[in-house]
């Protein structure tokens, strides 16, 4: 409770930002049972009705994460609500649906919690007062502007993601700064195992809510097992069970993901857009046993067994065609962040909102750049100087900067 | 890589506006016109040096339609020019900041930034364009690079000889100021900030900075004379009144308050040539509301499609395309980097109080640029409502410019400390 604790104008301050900010983003979009379905939500809800703790419920439609909110809306057998569709013209204002009221109080109670969580463990970290106030206000102004907030009301994974997302990352940031102190010989507090074993359940919950998050695991331990070469780390036998329970689950996630047919849609759209058209990349890929496309039943067979892990090969194998695709397509990454699936009310205090959320998420790719800098500057400050809230901070950093790019693929 | 990526280095195209410079420059050089035309004395002076015998001649127009540029011969000078100063002003600044920073990487990083920042399309187009954006950013960079060399040098040992580049800086400085109206509020702003340094007894017996100080009041005075005995703003005016004012009823009536005749009678052109500037202030006393509302709604539009629109060159793809990407990333076309600069300059500001090395002459510098950056935005989005983004692009390119060095710099600062 550093943060709390130095004076009492400083504690009113920091309550009284909460407070406000939370007051704003609980009343400022509309009533927070309000939703609206998208052509995936009828897939949640499906996917939802198999049993949670069985292989299907791993390997369907949809992953166990969303299975789970889901279930909050199959007790009653709900229909699936008449999507939003953008694309086709047909968006549909919000509205509370009895059945998936929940859902979306749930995903709005969630992101509320999430972002203040985050505002609130990473402002601890700070030494000023004012930078202290100055992190409360960015974080909570980045997660309660529409940018972020109006995924809360679409029935979809977005929500979920970020805010489990969020989650993970202020537990994260608590347990690697937890962590010098045991490495300086302190045996582990109570309190430190609870946080760090809060931070698995909620990153594998995280997990769990797409594929690509997967990936998060490989980052994460190819950032922790350097961390066994120090010796009181290899003597730390709890660090050794969640190393392999980190290796575990990504064995576990990637033969369920590898079994169901989530991964169909985007490799069929890989294969036609990246492979298809090019013939020296169908050769490449029929030297890997790929059927003629032509052979329709042998295409066929060979897509649904064995595409995904021959599309793997090829990306390892050409790594010239990762970067030029990502440069090519780096457009995408930098716009359109607002929701489509329902049109936003169109009240003054809205557009300043929506201006704020622009400044705060720029739709331009020098946040990448800005992020390699300040990486590079952190992990020259924590190797020159040794210190641990340093190397801490630069691990985190590190986190921070190589768990998005392995979602891309 | 500048030179070989933007084509021939004579292509040049006009605006609406060129013909205007064009006009203005025809005064007399020895009379009063030539300070309180429709253009500024330094755009008179180059386009008056530049024009050859048989005069200008403007062959492509881009503000008509986005189309190419080409090579014009009258033009060629000036474009050319345009480009020297381009080349040597961004090569400078960079120069002078690497050569203040202590860390390798740093340096490197400073270097590679700025240069990239003034070397994509977003800034260097506007060196083929015959309008007076070029210089206006070209002449900055160079002044950016120079205060930061004096600044270090006054705060490092007070006893350097200064005198060449005060000199160099006073030239830099009177050119810039008459390109435009707004940048006489630099000057104004620079007076402002030296008097402060007067507080301190330490500076309070430097004869430089009275001369600096001397200096920046006579600009101030020199150019408000003008500028208000100028037939300019009333350009600005007009465009203010017509589509700002008069459409609203309130703001009609309270001008007619003030004595504003109706705008259909012929006593109105009477008293708009000699009353509308000064009405314009006395409304704005009277309803704050008015220019308080007008920043804030304008402000962010201030900051986007800050892209040239005059030419296109399809020609030098795919080179084009990488270099736009990268300006892309460079210059955000929204609001975050007044606000990246905001947090950086109270960084700054608290590494100043904290007696930090080297902090105290970045902080100075950082708070005179970001009120650079204010200062002439603000009039800007008061004085006009044509062409705001284009008005306006001096200004947020300060602050973009601002948010990358000034990271910079914080990184390396960040990176001599032993304080952890």
């Amino acid at each position: 409770m550093k943060l709390i604790n130095k004076t009492i104008p400083s504690t009113l301050l920091t309550i009284f930002i909460f407070s406000i900010f939370i007051y704003a983003r609980a009343v400022g979009y509309g009533d927070l049972r309000l939703s609206v379905a998208t052509i995936d939500t009828e897939t949640y809800i499906t996917s939802a009705r198999n049993p949670l703790f069985s292989w299907q419920g791993f390997s369907g439609r949809r992953l166990f994460t969303t299975n789970l909110l889901f279930k909050l809306s199959t007790k009653a057998e709900c229909p699936a609500p008449v999507p939003s569709n953008p694309f086709h013209g047909q968006e549909r204002e919000r509205e509370i649906l009895p059945c998936f009221q929940t859902i979306a109080l749930t995903q709005n109670a969630l992101s509320i919690f999430g972002w203040c969580l985050l505002a609130y463990l990473f402002s601890k970290r700070i030494n000023n007062p004012f930078y202290k106030i100055l992190s409360i206000i960015t974080i909570l102004g980045f997660g309660f502007t529409p940018q972020i907030a109006e995924w809360d009301s679409v029935l979809n994974v977005e929500s979920i993601t970020l805010s489990l997302g969020v989650i993970s990352l202020a537990l994260l940031i608590e347990s690697a700064h937890r962590f010098p102190k045991i490495l300086q010989g302190y045996s582990a507090s109570l309190l430190d195992i609870l946080i760090i074993t809060l931070f698995l359940f909620v990153f594998l919950l995280w997990v769990f809510a797409r594929d690509a998050h997967l990936y998060a695991i490989f980052t994460l331990l190819i950032l922790i097992i350097p961390l066994f070469l120090f010796k009181p780390i290899r003597n730390m036998k709890w660090m050794v069970g969640i190393t392999l329970l980190l290796i575990i689950t990504f064995i576990f996630g990637s033969a369920t993901s590898q079994a169901s047919t989530r991964w169909h849609p985007s490799i069929e759209h890989s294969m036609n857009y990246y492979i298809l058209p090019y013939p020296a990349r169908v050769a490449f890929m029929m030297e890997r046993g790929m059927p003629n496309p032509n052979d329709t039943s042998a295409y066929k067979q060979w897509f649904e067994t064995k595409a995904n892990k021959d599309y793997a090969v090829f990306l390892l194998s050409h790594p010239g065609f990762i970067l030029t695709t990502y440069f090519e397509l780096s457009s995408y990454l930098r716009s359109d962040f607002l929701q489509t699936f329902f049109p936003t009310p169109k009240l003054e205090y809205y557009t300043t909102l929506l201006k704020i959320g622009e400044a705060l998420h720029p739709e331009t790719n020098h946040t990448y750049i800005l992020s390699i800098l300040l990486f590079i500057s952190i992990s020259i400050s924590a190797i020159s100087t040794k210190n641990t809230t340093i190397i801490s901070w630069a691990w985190l950093a590190s986190c921070f900067l190589f768990t998005p790019p392995s979602h891309l693929p | 890589m500048r030179l070989s990526t933007y084509g021939d280095i004579q292509l040049s195209i006009a605006g609406n506006d060129t013909q205007s410079y064009i006009d203005a420059s025809h005064v007399p050089l020895f009379s009063s016109e030539i300070l309180t035309g429709r253009r500024l004395l330094s755009t008179n002076l180059l386009y008056k040096f530049f024009e050859p015998k048989d005069g200008y001649k403007i062959i492509v127009n881009g503000s008509i339609e986005t189309t190419r540029r080409i090579v014009q011969p009258s033009f060629t000078g000036i474009v050319g020019l345009q480009l020297i100063l381009s080349l040597f002003g961004w090569g400078f600044l960079a120069f002078i900041v690497a050569n203040h920073l202590d860390n390798l990487l740093t340096k490197i990083l400073a270097v590679s930034t700025i240069l990239l920042f003034a070397f994509t399309p977003q800034i260097a187009d506007w060196d083929s364009i015959l309008m007076s954006e070029s210089l206006t950013f070209s002449l900055f960079a160079l002044e950016i690079g120079l205060t930061v060399k004096i600044v270090f040098m006054i705060f490092n040992n007070q006893n350097h000889n200064i005198k060449i580049y005060l000199l160099f800086g006073a030239i830099v400085h009177f050119i810039w100021t008459f390109l435009r109206d707004t940048n006489l509020f630099v000057s104004l702003l620079t007076f402002s900030m030296i008097a402060l340094i007067l507080f301190s007894a330490h500076y309070r017996k430097n004869k430089n900075i009275h001369s600096v100080l001397i200096f920046f009041g006579f600009i101030f005075t020199l150019g408000l004379i003008t500028a208000s005995n100028s037939t300019r703003s009333q350009v600005q005016l007009i465009n203010l009144y017509q589509d700002d004012l008069l459409p609203n009823a309130i703001r009609f009536e309270t001008l007619k308050e003030l004595g504003m005749p109706d705008p259909n009678t012929p006593e109105y052109q009477t008293w708009f040539s000699q009353n509308a500037g000064k009405a314009l202030i006395q409304f704005m006393i009277k309803h704050p509301g008015y220019p308080i509302i007008k920043v804030l709604s304008d402000f962010p539009f201030a900051f986007t499609e800050i892209k040239q629109t005059y030419f296109k060159a399809p020609e030098l793809n795919p080179t084009r395309e990488i270099l736009m990407n990268i300006g892309n990333a460079l210059h955000s076309e929204n609001t975050t980097p007044f606000l990246a600069s905001l947090v950086l300059l109270i960084g700054f500001i608290h590494l100043f109080y904290k007696n930090i090395p080297k902090s105290k002459a970045w902080a100075w510098i950082g708070l005179w640029l970001f009120l650079c950056a204010s200062i002439t935005l603000i009039p800007t989005i008061l004085g006009d409502t044509w062409a705001l983004n284009r008005h306006a692009l001096f200004s947020t390119t300060l602050y973009r410019l601002f948010m990358w060095l000034f990271t910079i710099v914080l990184i390396d600062i960040s990176l001599q400390q032993k304080i952890y």
